[in-house]
């Protein structure tokens, strides 16, 4: 209170002075600092770490609008305003990263998005005196989804050698061999494929966790109807995903322009860029290999954009176009 | 319900096709450890397709004895280790205050580290500030920012609340601090959830190529998957495991089935754990799912 009196705030109403009230609030902060100190003690390094590790980096990204140079550091690097952008934009390989990154993002989604929705929807299928055989499928299905990236690719170039196992069979099959590494024809499929094996069965977790809770009357009043196993896919199984088919489309939508570094970089050889050289490996190759930090941060920069505005477009379209007009927010 | 039991045309193809997807994702783990195995001879005329023929632990041997693959083995499960247990001691130091109606900074906090689910400096910028921090080429930029993730502080917190009050407010009564609050009752009563959460980051940071990658550039420090890396897509086996071999087929031959050896050890503390494990990892997905 002697505070108050010194600083004049006391002569004032309480409730309509602002610095007052910053007091009280200080007061009761400090109150609470003191009673609780062991919360605060806690949270302290949590703080630190977040704001080095996440925040801070925050900040770097105004290199995207400098001209970056290693001795006058992030902060003393000149402002060239949308230079670096616009540079992206006039870049000759810019048409091919953005359409590399489109293409592939597409068919990723377009491939890989649905079929672990057939795969739940067909275990669905599966009778109730079989359980062990679903069980089993299912944890079969999984196990993929924990083998690392660079084993499975590293993997595929053993698989699809000219003498691999692969071309074992198609010798025997066509006579023939074929050349699948390093031929920019098969990057897509070979991509798309590894995806789909290592997400079909992870994916699907979600979908049966929903059509658990499906109740098994539905079923039973459809079979009384006289509904064919098709109808009952249709009219029930369907239905009863279609609010988590919803959530899960939005989220992957954004996919299509963020396709996953590790592996396209893995995969993708320089015979190959011309298909497989998306905006992750090329802000990865000019950024920090070849030391342009100012232009990769703004590729980078650009595309997180991109991806963003593409989850916001894909929210509102499924908010306009479902009856209850929900959507992710 | 006779007709829900009795099988037709459709489950017979339903069945037929959902065998034929578990043996497309088991073939090709079978076929590396089968090459793994197999006579050296055997796989050098391509006849191994599907089961091993004969046995030979040659090929693990030799990785045994390359320096280079126990290395980075070693790196990676200190790695492993490391992180994960800094990602759990961040989360309940993180969880516990943000679920305490006591503490005042509660709300503001939560919003301002929530943040962080939503906006990423990206690569280079991130690179370049670990990079002023001096932690390129140390064990703690692959270890250390993994671990402040607040997805997972979300989900201890969520855990947290769904503790009855009574029992911290019992053991404040009884004069306990609330570092011993934390230990005695949180802990014990979030085994369940920071067990899922420790699988998952422990399986991502094992996994994990992008990181060391980017930030490491030191041999000795490299983890299993860069080596990975070096010996099935660069083809540097035979820089990794020095050996005597005059016959270059043959060579060729027993670096194959080093690689799949090598693949099968990365992959083996993975497949030994995961049939027990298995329900945490779903359980986590669809809390995720859920909350999210």
């Amino acid at each position: 209170m002697r505070e108050d009196v010194t600083t004049g705030a006391a002569l004032v109403p309480e409730i309509s002075d602002p610095r007052s009230r910053l007091h009280d609030w200080r007061g009761r902060l400090e109150r609470d600092i003191r009673n609780n100190w062991q919360l605060y003690v806690m949270i302290l390094p949590i703080l630190v770490g977040f704001f080095l590790f996440r925040f801070y980096p925050l900040y770097g990204l105004q290199i995207a609008f400098k001209d970056y140079n290693i001795v006058a550091g992030v902060r003393g690097s000149e402002w060239v305003g949308l230079e670096n952008f616009l540079k992206f934009f006039e870049d000759p390989f810019f048409f091919r990263v953005v359409k590399n990154t489109v293409v592939l993002g597409f068919w990723t989604l377009v491939i890989s998005y649905p079929l672990p929705i057939v795969f739940a929807v067909l275990l669905n299928e599966v009778k109730q005196q079989h359980g062990l055989f679903k069980r089993v499928t299912q944890s079969i299905s999984y196990l993929p989804h924990f083998v690392a990236v660079v084993v499975i690719v590293g993997l595929m170039y053993d698989f699809f050698s000219s003498d691999g196992i692969v071309n074992q069979m198609a010798v025997a099959l066509t006579g023939e061999k074929w050349r699948i590494l390093g031929s920019s024809a098969w990057f897509r499929p070979l991509y798309v494929g590894s995806v789909v094996w290592q997400g079909v069965g992870w994916g699907s977790i979600i979908y049966l966790a929903a059509l658990t809770g499906i109740p098994p009357e539905l079923y039973e009043a459809a079979i009384v109807d006289g509904a064919s196993r098709w109808q009952r896919i249709l009219y029930v199984t369907l239905p009863g995903l279609l609010p988590v088919i919803s959530v899960t489309l939005i989220l992957s939508v954004s996919s299509i322009v963020s396709v996953g570094f590790e592996r396209a970089f893995l995969l993708q050889q320089p015979a190959t860029y011309s298909v497989s050289d998306v905006i992750a490996t090329y802000v990865y190759r000019r950024g920090l290999i070849k030391f342009d930090f100012s232009y990769g941060a703004a590729i980078g920069f650009f595309d997180s954009v991109v991806a963003f505005a593409l989850v916001v477009a894909a929210n509102y379209i499924v908010k306009r176009t479902n009856e209850d007009r929900e959507g992710l927010w | 319900m006779h007709t829900l039991r009795k099988m037709r045309l459709f489950d017979y193809l339903n069945y037929l096709f959902l065998i034929v997807f578990s043996c497309l994702m088991l073939y090709p783990l079978l076929y590396v450890f089968s090459i793994s195995v197999s006579d050296g001879e055997a796989v050098w005329r391509q006849s191994v397709k599907l089961f091993p023929i004969g046995f030979n632990v040659e090929a693990y041997e030799a990785i045994a004895r390359a320096n280079a693959v126990v290395r980075a083995y070693r790196n990676s499960i200190l790695y492993t280790v490391l992180g994960t247990s800094f990602t759990l001691i961040v989360c309940l130091l993180a969880a516990y205050p943000l679920s305490e109606p006591r503490f005042r900074l509660r709300g503001p906090i939560s919003l301002i580290l929530g943040l962080t689910l939503f906006f990423s400096a990206g690569l280079i910028p991130t690179y370049l500030t670990y990079q002023s921090y001096g932690l390129l080429n140390t064990i703690w930029v692959i270890t250390l920012p993994v671990a402040f993730n607040f997805w997972f502080i979300i989900l201890v917190r969520a855990n947290i609340s769904t503790i009855p009050r009574e029992l911290k407010d019992a053991a404040r009564v009884d004069g306990a601090s609330d570092f011993r609050i934390l230990l005695q009752i949180i802990v014990p009563l979030s085994k369940p959830i920071l067990a899922t959460i420790a699988l998952f980051v422990a399986v991502a940071i094992w996994n994990d190529f992008f990181n060391p990658l980017l930030y490491l550039n030191n041999s000795e420090k490299f983890p299993l998957t860069i080596m990975l890396r070096r010996m099935l897509i660069r083809g540097a086996t035979g820089e990794v495991v020095q050996g005597n071999y005059a016959d270059t087929l043959q060579a060729k031959a027993f670096f194959r089935q080093v690689k799949m050896a090598t693949v099968i050890v990365t992959l083996g503390p993975i497949l030994l754990v995961y049939p027990f494990v298995q329900k945490y990892f779903v359980q986590g997905t669809l809390v995720g799912a859920i909350k999210g």
